[in-house]
């Protein structure tokens, strides 16, 4: 293990050092905390009020239903397996932070990390808690490390100085002041009442649908439980036991052993004409479609995590277009769910963990988006040129415009003649201690002004003598 | 409507600055020497364009460090020229005519000396459409009391940029106390 995994693997600087029991040994032990069971056998119609139980249940969802969890674990990858880059100026300072976010939640890795985090963020109410482990509980002191807490255990307080309560695994709870935490919620609650609503919220309908679904379909193959009660008139026991006696043979010859799914009630009148009533215990509705539900179910998924339908469900034997179709899908796909996450990811990180001399962002290379991009380029180039030609504004003009629209480099200017008005939301402005001061110089606009540099008060020094000769001259 | 004295300092500014381009367009010159000694005429001629501006005297030390900064900015200019330059497969004509720009270039100086170092927003030749070729002027009004003046813009020929047009419908400019209203 290198030095650097090392000091990254010590949770002694953040609040889960007491989830852990030291048991002596060089052994810890992890306790399990939760209750009832990790699999239930069915979700509840309706969830709970209690935003506890509520996220308890939200948490089960990847495991009842499986096309859930596939559309989680692939919006959950495209999204962890995503790009990112420091930029600083000080290079020694953004390798720290690139190992500090490589080495998260004890060492396990910023893909491990990010996974189980979106996880909480997509299935938890309360959404996911980042804790920014430091050397000190003191603000600013020295990063040690940034780790996912189990939502579970994390209690908003609405205190913007506390804003989380950590239940620690020793019983006791823990204060994490604002600068040691970060908390992400899908859909905040407008109201404050912690009504946020996460990815698994939106698609609960959907979910427990298709869980009931696949678990009828299920029993009514396998012969589980009954699913139908036939009663029968005009019929014996004996006759029914015969009968399913060699139906069952057939069966298992044919290697069919479960049919049940029927319950069989007779009545004693065996003189009597047979007839009989089916009551269906469970039943799929009239003109139930399986595909178009399943359908359904993937679109609402796509929708709730924000994904390209396309991306839980691949353009199959579908009709023509589906090109295009992916790519106005993905187009549109660019404002939605997790790409909030992402901007407040990026927001948060920069704002609470990052230094003033770095800058951490999601750097996507697609290839359609560099095309769109040279595209657009191309058509403010040709308008630039245009002007020029029309003789609206000079080449240097034409210039400056595809600087600031930065298609040039700055470097072509000598300097930028236009104030930057703007900052984009993933910019730092600047500190005051490194801002330029611009100021109105008497007698002139500053745009004009350089920064002098000591060659050049070497050559006015050494030119002065020469300039009063030739003022004078001109004066006269 | 280019006073005298700066229509000289122009000249002559110009005449160095075209003597060295064409030494430099024949190969008599690197392209080092050429940006040296262009440098040191635009540090001499800004100078001498602020003192011949104020009409004479002393270059005071804010007046040097404004002069200071706008000597810096055509330097950056100049660098950028001299790059290109350094780049070129051929010499072509317009680099001919884009150093010439460069003398015009001492008209802010002349008028922040003429002006006095007033708080003005802008001065001739500085943020134009029309560039160093600008042939504006500040009229300065002292009027009673200490530090109080209207200045008004005037252009000075008839086919004035729209820079230059909206700054005349400015006028005119209140200094009041030394400072700009």
């Amino acid at each position: 293990m290198t030095d650097t995994a090392q000091q990254y693997h010590d949770l002694s600087k953040s609040v889960r050092r007491f989830d852990l029991t030291d048991r002596g040994g060089g052994v810890v032990r992890l306790n399990i905390w939760g209750m009832g069971p990790l699999v239930p056998q069915a979700l509840p119609p309706d969830l709970p009020p209690s935003v506890a139980e509520r996220d308890r249940w939200l948490r089960m969802t990847p495991h009842v239903e499986g096309l859930w969890s596939s559309a989680l674990n692939i919006a959950i990858t495209k999204t962890a397996a995503l790009a990112w880059d420091i930029d600083s100026d000080q290079p020694r300072i953004s390798q720290r932070m690139q190992e500090l976010l490589l080495h998260a939640d004890g060492g396990r890795g910023w893909v491990y990390f990010l996974s189980r985090h979106l996880r909480a963020y997509c299935c938890n109410t309360r959404g996911a808690v980042v804790e920014i482990a430091r050397q000190t509980r003191v603000y600013g002191s020295r990063l040690a490390g940034i780790h996912h807490l189990p939502t579970s255990r994390c209690v908003p307080t609405g205190d913007p100085d506390i804003p989380i309560l950590y239940h620690a695994l020793d019983g006791r709870e823990y204060e994490l002041k604002w600068w040691q935490v970060i908390h992400f919620v899908d859909m905040p609650d407008d109201e404050e009442r912690e009504a946020n609503i996460c990815a698994a919220s939106r698609a609960y309908p959907h979910i427990l649908k298709l869980a009931a679904i696949e678990r009828y379909v299920l029993e009514k193959v396998s012969g589980s439980r009954p699913l139908e009660v036939h009663i029968v008139n005009g019929i014996s026991p004996s006759q029914i036991d015969d009968a399913f006696a060699t139906a069952k043979e057939d069966q298992i010859r044919q290697g069919h052993v479960n049919f049940m799914g029927v319950v069989l009630m007779t009545s004693v009148q065996a003189d009597a004409e047979v007839s009989g009533y089916r009551i269906p215990l469970a039943e799929l509705p009239d003109g139930f479609n399986r595909k178009e539900e399943f359908d359904i179910a993937l679109l609402a998924y796509a929708d709730a995590l924000g994904l390209d339908p396309q991306d839980v469900q691949p353009l199959t034997g579908q009709q023509l277009g589906a090109g295009a179709q992916s790519q106005v899908l993905e187009q549109k796909a660019k404002g939605r769910g997790l790409l909030a996450w992402r901007q407040d990811f990026v927001h948060q990180i920069n704002e609470l963990v990052m230094p003033e001399s770095c800058r951490f962002y999601f750097s996507e290379k697609d290839i359609r988006d560099d095309k769109l991009r040279a595209e657009a380029d191309k058509t403010r180039i040709e308008a630039v040129g245009a002007m020029i030609e029309q003789q609206m504004i000079n080449p240097q003009q034409g210039l400056q415009l595809l600087v600031d629209a930065e298609i040039a480099p700055e470097e072509f200017l000598a300097q930028d003649q236009t104030a930057m008005t703007t900052i984009g939301d993933d910019d730092k402005p600047e500190s005051e201690a490194d801002a330029t001061d611009v100021e109105i110089t008497p007698g002139g606009e500053s745009e004009d002004m350089g920064v002098e540099t000591k060659a050049t008060a070497d050559l006015l020094d050494a030119e002065i003598a020469a300039a009063y000769a030739l003022a004078h001259e001109v004066l006269g | 409507m280019t006073p005298r004295p700066l229509r000289g300092l122009i000249a002559k500014l110009l005449v160095l600055i075209l003597r060295r381009t064409g030494q430099l367009e024949r190969g008599g010159l690197t392209v080092l020497a050429w940006r040296d000694e262009l440098a040191q005429g635009l540090a001499r001629y800004h100078q001498a364009a602020y003192l011949a501006g104020q009409g004479g005297g002393t270059l005071s030390e804010p007046a040097r460090q404004v002069v200071a900064r706008l000597v810096q900015a055509q330097l950056d200019f100049l660098d950028n020229f001299a790059l290109q330059l350094q780049s070129a497969a051929e010499w072509q004509k317009r680099y001919n005519a884009r150093a010439a720009l460069y003398a015009g270039s001492i008209k802010v100086p002349y008028w922040i000396g003429r002006t006095r170092m007033l708080p003005l927003p802008f001065m001739p030749a500085q943020g134009t459409q029309c560039g160093n070729n600008c042939g504006c002027a500040w009229r300065v009004e002292q009027l009673e009391g200490e530090g109080n003046y209207d200045c008004y813009w005037e252009r000075g020929k008839t086919d004035s940029c729209q820079t230059c047009v909206a700054r005349e419908r400015g006028n005119p400019y209140r200094i009041r106390e030394g400072m700009l209203r």
